[in-house]
């Protein structure tokens, strides 16, 4: 017992530098991604010290000199620098599938931000609090399925929270754009907008179904499951309104407007559109938003 | 035979490298407008070839065009995007941002280069309608 306490304290800073590496690893290819046009180069990451006091030690090169990471980094370098750390870390041994950070600092450019978390979205749900709109304004702008939330705190710490963006306005704004573009010709005009639609109905429907199935405890991954065995548009809207695949005709025939986009979506998007684009358009926002606010209405 | 959007670049890079006549002061931002030119291009090159006509409509619509052609998770829709908007951003003076810098416009063009050649296809040349050389904001030439 004694021989393997002493060989462990011997070997403690061997077999955590070993676990460690993997982080180091890590850690050097996010900061490949954030660096930009900074010269330091990460080098390895080692876990010093014993008992109270340990440090991790942090080695990098400036245009291939050595030199102490720490010190020689500018303040978004080192921001740069924390986050390339702390991703690995988060991600390694997390039981949870979702992801805090704080906001992408001043420092920081916004879409180095986007990026950083852009490998993490993969597999996790990325979360960022910022008081930096240009984080969010690339979000706005830029593709993707980020959704926007804006909290505004009101007196007496009273929280406000509204909805700025998410994946359905954006496909909506963007068959608006295209629709008052009038030098786009018609023909172009009507193969694009019933794309752009049943993927704002689709992204609607996938956020109200998601939310719903895990406000009720189901787990992520059965969740996703179902969504991607209902491949089809009506099936993935009848899973957002009833939580199942079923016949949608009693639900449609209540408001003619919901047929008709139905009908845009999954019809139109093999061929070409025939009725007039604007009502289309309409069709499919009265049908997002019921998607939104109805369970079962 | 080299396409409109090849010449472009060949000149975006130049202008960048500091290897025309272009004060160097000016050499990032004047490349952001060739490169502008050449994604536009580009983008209508690839539509075209796709069968999709897109007249004379603006950038705007030719990206969600493209996005809703090549399919919500196509990889050169996206990179077209961000890339218009990075060249636009930088094409503007603003308030409290310096010029873009070179590294910045060299990434900005690589993203270019590589919706062109993704969506490059030597039979459709189909071009011209979308090029052109206009800067952002006129009389903020250098």
């Amino acid at each position: 017992m004694k021989f393997a306490l002493n060989w462990l304290k011997a070997n403690d800073t061997i077999i955590k530098n070993e676990r460690i590496r993997v982080v180091a690893d890590h850690a050097r290819r996010i900061w490949s991604d954030l660096r930009q046009e900074s010269n330091v180069d990460l080098g390895d990451l080692k876990l010093q010290g014993t008992n109270t006091r340990r440090t991790v030690e942090i080695t990098a090169t400036v245009d291939g000199e050595d030199a102490g990471a720490l010190s020689v980094m500018s303040q978004g370098e080192l921001h740069a620098l924390a986050l390339a750390l702390f991703l690995p870390r988060a991600t390694m041994v997390e039981p949870l599938p979702f992801r805090r950070a704080r906001r992408p600092s001043s420092g920081h450019g916004p879409l180095e931000g986007g990026r950083s978390h852009q490998g993490a979205r993969r597999d996790r749900q990325v979360i960022v609090f910022s008081h930096d709109d240009r984080l969010a304004d690339a979000a706005r702008r830029g593709p993707g399925d980020a959704r926007i939330l804006e909290v505004t705190r009101g007196s007496g710490s009273s929280i406000k929270i509204d909805n700025l963006s998410d994946p359905a306005s954006r496909y909506l704004a963007d068959a608006r754009a295209i629709c008052s573009d009038d030098k786009l010709p018609e023909d172009t005009l009507r193969r694009a907008l019933p794309n752009l639609l049943r993927l704002a109905a689709e992204s609607a429907a996938r956020e109200a179904f998601f939310s719903a199935q895990y406000a009720s405890g189901q787990s992520p991954a059965d969740v996703g499951d179902t969504w991607n065995s209902a491949a089809k548009t009506g099936h993935r809207v009848s899973l957002s309104i009833f939580g199942d695949v079923r016949p949608l005709d009693v639900w449609l025939d209540k408001r003619p407007h919901r047929k008709r986009g139905l009908g845009v979506c999954t019809s139109a998007a093999h061929v070409k559109l025939n009725g007039d684009p604007q009502e289309a358009v309409e069709d499919v926002r009265r049908l997002v938003d019921d998607i939104r606010v109805s369970r079962k209405g | 035979m080299t396409s409109k959007t090849d010449l472009l670049l060949g000149q975006a890079r130049d202008v960048l490298a500091g290897s025309t006549a272009m004060p160097a002061a000016h050499g990032p931002r004047a490349a952001c407008w060739l490169a502008r030119a050449a994604l536009e291009a580009a983008v209508s090159q690839q539509l075209a070839a796709m069968g999709h006509d897109c007249g004379e409509s603006n950038m705007r619509s030719r990206l969600i065009c493209l996005s809703s052609a090549l399919g919500q998770d196509s990889d050169v829709a996206q990179r077209a995007r961000s890339a218009w908007d990075g060249l636009s951003n930088a094409s503007h003076q603003h308030a409290y941002e310096l010029s873009p810098t070179v590294a910045e416009v060299g990434d900005l063009l690589a993203d270019v280069r590589h919706v062109y050649q993704s969506t490059a296809s030597p039979s459709a040349s189909n071009d011209d309608h979308a090029t052109s050389l206009r800067p952002t904001r006129p009389g903020a030439a250098p």
